[in-house]
């Protein structure tokens, strides 16, 4: 099925008839006076558009801190995990973000898990 | 991991360290792509501070749903999504005449630029406002496709409509914009 924009001209053809021919150097929408004026209008709106795309506009130089202190601030959330046979669990996630922030490898870290009540849960420990 | 080595990482390796917990890998992910997911909300929502507190939501809740993503490489296609959504939730919150103050046109223009340039400028302006004047579905879908470059399954999959439909979105929203641009030929 054709898409078509709806505006239809008085020679019958839609814009988008007239915007699929716009490369052609012949044809109708070259020598119809209603095809060529839209033609004209669609030449200069692809041309605005590629200034447009042009325009690098930048956030704010805050922006990636501002995104960064609400991801490490759920980071430094505990996660209630699962445990085996002594109840829930809780994660410090504290040690991962501190690292990520001093730029050391975040992979050796250690975890320090506890009961729900703040005690350590040493067997689940790890580095 | 340096700031050199995470410049030469895909994006596939940074969400697959940013799952892991590693939160350097993903700070590299939100410099990669926050200018272009701002310049997208911005020329969606029109004013930079709603453009900005869209980037913050969508890197936020990127974040937390990186469990939910099963393709690494597909981050990027996400992030389109997510964005493109976020806006369109914000014009809808959004009253209307609420767009008065939008600041998207804000260059200063010096005083002795070339002719062709001050036209341009007075074009892309004129562009701008033509693009306020579409509906927020037709502006994100030509928006993503014309200036962004995005497939139109990509764009029915942000939407959340048919390609077909996206098409006609599409069309009108050109026809709209060439007519608005006439007084320019």
């Amino acid at each position: 099925m054709a898409v078509t924009s709806g505006h239809v001209l008085p020679c019958g053809c839609d814009v988008e008839q007239v915007w699929e021919a716009i490369g052609l150097s012949g044809g109708h929408a070259r020598s119809c006076p209603h095809c060529a004026a839209v033609r004209e209008s669609l030449l200069v709106l692809r041309a605005a558009t590629a200034e447009l795309a042009r325009d690098q506009a930048e956030p704010s130089s805050g922006l990636v801190s501002r995104v960064m202190s609400a991801v490490r601030a759920e980071v430094r959330r505990s996660d209630v995990l699962p445990s085996p046979g002594d109840g829930p669990a809780r994660m410090s996630m504290r040690a991962v973000a501190m690292a990520g922030d001093v730029g050391e490898d975040p992979m050796c870290v250690r975890l320090v898990v506890t009961d729900v009540d703040g005690r350590s849960l040493d067997h689940l420990n790890g580095t | 991991m340096g700031v050199a080595e995470a410049v030469a990482l895909d994006d596939a390796t940074l969400v697959a360290r940013s799952r892991e917990g590693d939160v350097r890998a993903y700070e590299h992910l939100v410099r990669r792509y926050q200018g272009p997911m701002y310049r997208l909300a911005l020329r969606i929502v029109g004013g930079s501070g709603d453009a900005e507190d869209v980037v913050q939501d969508v890197f936020l809740t990127a974040w937390r749903r990186l469990g939910q993503l099963h393709d690494d490489g597909a981050f990027l296609g996400w992030l389109y999504r997510s964005t493109t959504n976020q806006c369109l939730n914000v014009l809808r919150k959004r009253k209307p005449h609420a767009d008065t103050d939008l600041d998207e046109h804000e260059s200063p223009a010096p005083r002795t630029r070339p002719e062709r340039e001050v036209e341009m400028n007075a074009q892309l302006d004129a562009l701008r406002a033509a693009l306020r004047g579409l509906t927020p579905q037709q502006r994100a879908c030509w928006v993503l496709r014309e200036v962004h470059g995005r497939s139109y399954d990509e764009i029915a999959e942000a939407i959340g409509t048919t390609q077909q439909a996206v098409r006609g979105r599409l069309a009108r929203a050109r026809a709209q914009l060439a007519e608005a641009m006439a007084p320019w030929r």
